[in-house]
């Protein structure tokens, strides 16, 4: 009956893999975190959903550091890393690759295209016309490329983390719905706040930090977490919590969530369990991972809502089972 | 509240056309107003007469109200009657006797309606029936009317207000008042809430309410003087004497009375008599009540002497205490040493006053006593004059004929009046025995006492001898006063409250009122005399006054009274005979020269008297420890107690249901403990569950969208045992098996928790 202490069995004796995944994944994001600086929430986010295998979309107006947290996150995995700067006239046999032919040995030689890297990092990915944001598509979701008839996959892990810029709409082409929704968490970064943009300005006064930014964990390590997050235990009150949470979206947008939404919110909330050194998701994990999972995902009726807004909204009507 | 889900304009739409399904439920509650009111007019006429008119004219005026309020305009239809109330006011002042109309003015008028409304029975009208017939269609046509036109609050006005007026005479018994007062409440509050849907919702308040309503009329006496009394202030026994001797003008009959040896009134006087307070003419089936008139007072002249045969008593009484009520030997003529102003004196040549005497005040009063031995009571003949025929032989229309048919038989050899009197009385006192302690009989006290009871008390006898006499045609009627008391001196008498008592005076033509002794006397004294004995012992105040206790008189209280009193035996076939001879035996033996009307028809018998003394002995030493336990061990709780502490514990569990404490109640104690499952899941989540509640009420409860783990950082934070609890819950909810072990950690720290941070009293508030 009387057993005060803390049962440190509750939270703390995973298995221990789930403690190693844990361990790489807070190493990533301190790792990031010395580059960027304030952020904590979407750093997280972010690294979140690398250990989830899902792909990132930052959404926000130039020079809050987009880029610059795309290039630390991939810095801090020890995995290849290409950058494509989207451009209207980007054709899509540059981000996949061609057939190139060798007049050695009078034969085509496929030359691979920036998309044939572990993190993949596509900027401003909205001025490209939707042909070539189209070239993504199957990359993304399948893991493969198929040029010319041939089909070749891409390495593993992969990511891809792309930004966009919201201010300049009259140069920018409209993600496809297709596309936006194979992304699995859309985040805005936001300007630091005065008292972070103070220490910004002293880390960055010499050289820049990114310049000198070792990697913390291998392309290995990272599968192995993100096997480890698939072991996450998502019980019957969270499946359901998920499902009334998707479908009040879908009673109460023009464009609910879809279900590939839904496993996108399963997949991240186990990552953040795993963050959390914890075997199983709580409701918890869900709120905290679906404004960013989900709000990308849905079409409100213009003029009455905001996605974020209508998610919140969604979070508070729906009980928690 | 939950009717704000209609808009106020279909609210509005709805009440306007009432569902007709709705609208029933107030029109039944206003037929049951109705109901009380006419049943207080039936009550009157079964008393009075005129039943059947009663019907007759109720009749018309539904059917009259059912057709006007079809057709006539709600303006027109009040008018109407208000024109019925004029015509049938004029119809009742018509009807009263010129004699007496000419008393009426406007002022008079004014002043009797006053009189009605603080507790003057209808009954006490001397035209009651002609009253009841002409009235009675006023209210049944107004208020069926106002139903018929659909103005249900204004019917249960008229109604309501009806029945307050029988309330306020005291016609209304406990419970018809009771019983119209929960229907117009009810019929208020169903017309309130007769929009569709609304009765579901509202039930509880309802609910409350009326039985609020029911509690307090039936426990609350509306008309401080009125008859109504509380329904339920216990089964004690009454008083007997401040139920037989009253100021006012109504006799109700009751159940078990006591005595009380205290004294009242000291009577210096040649000669003892039953010093008379009061007479009542009007039978009831359940009471008595007097119609006549008091008037005041204006000297001897103004009293019309009874004729014949009459010898003067002059009596001095005086008060040992507060004193309401004159009481003097019959007739009294002229009253002396007592401020005049105060003394009244009724059509019955009642004495009244409006003051009550104090402690030691004193009056002396002249009394010419009726002298006419039994040959001439004999041949006084059967020539009433009418108004004594008229006021003196009613009974109410519910007395059994069997009353009449027994007492026809009973009395079938007796040719005269006095005859019949003297059979009936003789009757009574020996096949009935004398008890204090009886069980008040539903209906008719007449018919039950002849035919169902076996004992009761000087009540239960005069009453009956009055009814079966009004049965034979002979005028009577109910007396009240005192017995003669203790003497103490050649001349003194000290007269205490157990010696209060009724009896009988019957009306001979040029003789007037005499009075007859249907109850056993010595059993009446041996009542007293015991209880007097008791209360001695016990050393109760007042008990005795100058030389009562110490008296030469006191080892034999009244001697001569009680030889004169002995009941007559069931065989004497020659009493009339012997009466005559004993009746000169008497006067000539005795020096008081007492020639009252006990005297008259005394038998005497050294041997008879002891056996009866000692057969009506032992009946009282019976009553006497039946009574003593009885009062001991007592209370034999009313049925109607029960019912309505039933009703009372039905509307506070309503009331409770309605404010939610049912739930709340629960919930504290379902807070509280926890019974251990097999499950560790059930007895975890269960743990959690109370902590939850435990903290919801003491801050907030979670909210529908917020997780267990961000409801417990704002509300249980700094709690580790909280924190601990739900992580246990967590793990046991959404993750993987849990122990035994967790789910006792879990139990014994939701324990704590509640016990340390949260008092039943904050349960139950929220």
């Amino acid at each position: 009956m009387t057993n005060p202490q803390p049962n440190t069995a509750v939270d703390h004796s995973e298995t221990p893999s789930i403690a190693e995944a844990a361990a790489t994944t807070e190493a990533v994001i301190d790792n990031v975190e010395t580059v960027i600086i304030g952020n904590r929430a979407e750093i997280e986010h972010i690294v979140v959903a690398l250990f989830a295998d899902g792909h990132i979309l930052l959404e926000d107006v130039p020079g809050v550091g987009k880029t610059m947290l795309a290039r630390a996150l991939a810095a801090s995995i020890d995995c290849s890393f290409k950058r494509v700067q989207f451009t209207p006239d980007l054709l899509p046999s540059d981000i996949t690759g061609v057939n190139v032919f060798n007049q050695k040995t009078r034969e085509f030689d496929f030359q691979r295209g920036p998309i044939f890297a572990n993190v993949v990092l596509g900027d401003e990915i909205n001025r490209a016309p939707p042909k070539t944001q189209s070239a993504l598509l199957e990359a993304m979701e399948e893991r493969q490329v198929t040029t010319d008839g041939t089909t070749r996959p891409l390495p593993e892990p992969f990511t891809v983390i792309a930004t966009q810029n919201d201010v300049e709409l009259g140069r920018t082409y409209e993600l496809p719905l297709a596309e936006i929704d194979r992304f699995m968490k859309k985040l805005r970064l936001g300007y630091p706040t005065p008292k972070e943009e103070t220490q910004l300005l002293e880390r960055v006064s010499g050289a820049h930090p990114i310049e000198t930014v070792q990697s913390v964990a291998s392309a290995e390590e990272l599968l192995r977490a993100r096997e480890t997050v698939k072991t996450i235990r998502v019980s019957e009150p969270i499946r359901v919590y998920i499902s009334n949470l998707v479908e009040y979206t879908r009673q109460n947008a023009t464009l609910g969530v879809s279900p590939r939404g839904s496993i996108s919110l399963m997949r991240g909330a186990q990552a953040r369990a795993m963050l959390d050194e914890r075997s199983y998701v709580i409701p918890d994990d869900i709120q905290t991972e679906a404004p960013a999972v989900l709000s990308h995902r849905i079409r409100t009726e213009s003029g009455t809502e905001t996605n974020t807004s209508l998610i919140r909204r969604a979070l508070e009507a729906v009980p928690v089972e | 509240m939950s009717l704000s889900t209609g808009s106020r304009t279909d609210r509005h739409h709805q009440t306007t056309q009432k569902a007709t399904g709705v609208r029933r439920l107030p029109v039944v509650a206003i037929l049951v107003v109705m109901s009380t009111f006419l049943y207080i007019f039936y009550t009157v006429t079964t008393v009075v007469g005129g039943t059947q008119q009663l019907v007759f004219v109720v009749g018309g005026a539904f059917i009259a109200a059912t057709i006007l309020g079809r057709y006539v305009p709600l303006r027109v239809g009040i008018a109407l009657s208000i024109g019925l109330l004029i015509a049938g006011l004029s119809v009742y002042l018509l009807a009263i006797p010129e004699s007496q109309r000419a008393l009426f003015s406007l002022e008079q008028g004014a002043q009797d309606i006053l009189t009605l409304v603080t507790g003057y029975s209808i009954l006490r009208l001397t035209e009651a029936q002609i009253w009841v017939l002409s009235i009675a269609p006023v209210p049944t046509f107004l208020t069926w009317y106002l139903v018929i036109r659909g103005h249900d609050v204004l019917a249960v006005a008229a109604g309501g207000g009806t029945l307050l007026f029988f309330i306020l005479t005291g016609d209304a018994s406990i419970l018809v008042t009771t019983i119209g007062v929960v229907a117009a409440v009810t019929a208020v509050a169903l017309d309130t809430v007769s929009v569709p849907g609304g009765l579901r919702s509202h039930w509880d308040t309802i609910a409350i309410v009326v039985i609020a309503a029911l509690i307090l009329s039936s426990t609350i006496s509306v008309v401080p003087g009125g008859a109504t009394q509380p329904l339920f202030s216990g089964g004690t026994a009454v008083d007997s004497e401040s139920n037989l001797v009253t100021e006012r003008d109504d006799l109700s009959i009751e159940g078990s009375i006591e005595l009380s040896p205290e004294v009242r009134f000291v009577v210096e006087s040649p000669e003892q008599a039953y010093w008379r307070t009061a007479s009542y003419d009007r039978y009831t089936g359940e009471g008595w009540v007097r119609t006549a008139d008091s008037r005041s007072f204006d000297g001897p002249e103004s009293i019309e002497q009874q004729p014949g045969e009459t010898r003067e008593i002059t009596q001095t009484v005086t008060a040992e205490g507060d004193l309401r009520v004159l009481p003097a030997a019959w007739q009294p003529t002229a009253v002396q040493d007592q401020d005049l102003s105060a003394v009244q004196v009724t059509n019955d040549g009642d004495l009244a006053t409006t003051e009550p005497l104090t402690e030691g005040d004193s009056y002396t009063v002249v009394s010419q006593h009726p002298d006419a031995d039994s040959d001439v009571l004999r041949s006084a003949g059967v020539g009433y004059p009418d108004d004594i025929q008229q006021t003196y032989l009613q009974l109410p229309e519910s007395t059994p004929d069997r009353v009449g048919a027994f007492t026809a038989e009973l009395t079938g050899e007796d040719e005269t009046p006095y005859d019949v009197a003297r059979t009936i009385e003789t009757y009574l006192r020996t096949e009935r025995e004398y008890s204090l302690s009886v069980t008040r009989p539903d209906g008719d006290i007449a018919d039950a006492f002849l035919f169902e009871m076996e004992a009761g008390y000087c009540t239960y006898y005069a009453t009956t001898m009055v009814t079966m006499l009004r049965t034979q045609g002979i005028p009577a009627r109910f007396v009240t006063g005192y017995t003669p008391g203790q003497q103490v001196d050649d001349d003194q008498w000290v007269v205490r409250g157990q010696n209060a008592h009724a009896w009988v005076e019957v009306y001979f033509p040029e003789q007037g009122w005499v009075a007859f002794e249907p109850t056993p006397r010595s059993a009446y004294d041996d009542a007293r005399e015991s209880q007097l004995d008791t209360a001695r012992a016990a050393g109760e105040e007042n008990v005795d006054t100058a030389g009562s206790d110490t008296s030469e008189f006191e080892t034999t209280p009244s001697p001569d009274f009680d030889d004169r009193d002995e009941p007559e035996l069931p065989d004497t076939g020659s009493e009339n005979d012997t009466d005559t001879e004993n009746d000169t035996d008497d006067s000539d033996a005795n020096a008081t020269g007492d020639r009252s009307e006990n005297e008259t028809r005394d038998s005497l018998g050294g041997d008879i008297d002891q056996t009866s003394l000692e057969q009506l002995g032992g009946t009282t030493d019976d009553f006497e420890s039946e009574a003593t336990a009885e009062s001991e061990a007592d209370p034999t709780v009313p049925t109607e107690t029960y019912g309505l502490a039933v009703i009372g514990l039905l509307g506070a569990a309503i009331g409770v249901h309605r404010f939610g404490y049912t739930t709340r109640s629960y919930r504290a104690l379902w807070v509280r403990f926890q019974w251990r499952s097999r499950d560790p899941h059930t007895d975890i989540e269960r743990a959690y569950d109370r902590v939850e509640t435990a903290l919801a009420s003491r801050y907030r409860p979670r909210r529908r969208g917020e997780t267990p783990r961000a409801y417990l950082q704002i509300v249980g934070r700094g709690d580790d045992r909280i924190q601990q609890v739900r992580s246990l819950y967590e793990k046991s909810r959404y993750g993987e098996q849990v122990t035994r072990d967790d789910a006792i950690t879990a139990v014994s720290l939701a324990n704590d928790v509640i016990t340390e941070t949260v008092s039943i009293r904050t349960l139950l508030r929220n």
